[in-house]
């Protein structure tokens, strides 16, 4: 037996599977044993917060669907490398903002090749921001009319909770142009709610 | 704590989820800076509310079936080569021979003509000898390999195992769809080839696993 086989079988007896592994739920492995009802129940427990985060960040209710459909897919692909070692829902999340950010950089060397967008000649939020389905309260309304750049780095720093050099990790941004698109986002938002 | 930090946590110190330490120190920072103090009063108000906007957000339709639908089509979960990094053509190989399979038994039904009620039977079993004869080397061949893999399971973790038995049934599945369509329409050259190729990627997953555990 190997070294790493002998330490594992040594914890293996010592310390309680869930305490080693919190993320290791029961309803986890059985849907990584490819158990699909397991894996719906996580599906029906996280649904609502996943397609939350890729509405704020899409601005956009069908886009929103399909990217929720496509965490859940690359979700359950993904689940046998899935540890345990932090939450569940950490990782779902977290592999959510990769999939935004995955398809959004598809989706920008399709633009780029019809027509350049620039970030900048949006720099004021509308006078009126357009509802969007599901975004009922103004600050979500604006934080939609936000242009995209500042409306990501706003979403992930200020409601997710991600500091700024994971988030140039997920956007292929710089950090300190993770902190511009901040402040912008903030100062924007700030003037809109103070009309 | 500079202007910046403070800037960072201002969300945190809005929704008060800073732990009492970096409290102290941002309000410490706040007494004495006033450009900085200036800004939170400006800022506090959005970032109050960001704080309290729903997380959560239900969809406008369940969304489940599209997503049960897409993965009972998949019937795979890519491997996890015991925490070693596999070779990305590893990884690669042992998922897209799984997809390979579920087109060649997908197209397989497709691809059926029923003329086999018109076939003598004797004709039908000659036919299914012959090709039972071509398919022999390929199973000979993966029969062999297994047995190499076998004795090295050990160095897999067993959730590898698990999925690289799982994709092996789904190939061998589509293997079979495409036989018993053969076996209705002996006489269509596309369904042989798309059986040989089952075959030949069977045994090209299993050669790229054998060779893959050599360099974990």
């Amino acid at each position: 037996m190997t070294s790493r086989a002998t330490a594992w079988a040594l914890v293996a007896e010592t310390e309680p599977q869930q305490e080693r592994d919190p993320g290791l739920t029961d309803t986890v492995r059985r849907a990584q044993a490819g158990e699909q009802a397991a894996f719906e129940s996580l599906y029906r427990e996280h649904a609502g917060r996943v397609y939350g985060l890729c509405l704020r960040l899409s601005a956009d209710a069908g886009r929103a669907t399909e990217l929720t459909q496509d965490v859940f897919v690359r979700a359950w692909e993904r689940l046998p490398s899935f540890r345990g070692e932090s939450a569940f829902s950490s990782w779902l999340y977290r592999l959510a903002a990769n999939v935004v950010f995955g398809e959004r950089r598809t989706q920008g060397r399709r633009d780029r090749r019809v027509s350049p967008l620039d970030d900048h000649v949006l720099d004021t939020v509308p006078t009126r921001a357009a509802p969007v389905p599901g975004l009922a309260l103004d600050l979500d309304r604006a934080i939609a009319a936000l242009p995209p750049g500042a409306r990501s780095v706003f979403v992930l720093h200020d409601i997710e909770g991600y500091q700024h050099q994971e988030i140039a990790e997920l956007t292929g941004i710089a950090p300190g142009t993770s902190k511009a698109h901040l402040f912008r986002a903030r100062r924007l938002l700030r003037e809109w709610l103070e009309r | 704590m500079n202007c910046d930090d403070v800037l960072d946590r201002l969300h945190r110190y809005a929704a008060r989820t800073l732990p009492v330490a970096e409290l102290a120190r941002v309000e410490d920072h706040l007494a004495r800076c006033e450009v900085c103090r200036a800004e939170s009063v400006r800022l506090l108000p959005v970032l109050a509310g960001a704080a309290v906007l729903p997380r959560a957000i239900d969809p406008p339709r369940d969304l489940w079936p599209g997503i049960a639908g897409r993965i009972a089509d998949r019937k795979m979960v890519v491997a996890d080569f015991g925490g070693r990094r596999a070779p990305h053509w590893l990884r690669y190989a042992v998922q897209a021979a799984a997809a390979v399979a579920l087109v060649i038994g997908t197209a397989a039904v497709t691809l059926v003509v029923s003329r086999s009620a018109d076939r003598p039977v004797a004709a039908r079993s000659a036919v299914s000898q012959d090709f039972a004869a071509l398919e022999a080397p390929y199973q000979s061949a993966s029969e062999e390999i297994m047995a190499t893999l076998q004795e090295a399971r050990r160095q897999l973790s067993p959730t590898t195992v698990v999925v690289l038995e799982r994709n092996l049934r789904v190939i061998d599945e589509a293997i079979r769809e495409s036989r018993d369509a053969l076996a209705r329409d002996p006489a269509n050259a596309a369904l042989r080839e798309m059986l040989l190729r089952g075959h030949r990627q069977k045994l090209d997953l299993l050669r790229q696993v054998a060779t893959g555990l050599t360099q974990l």
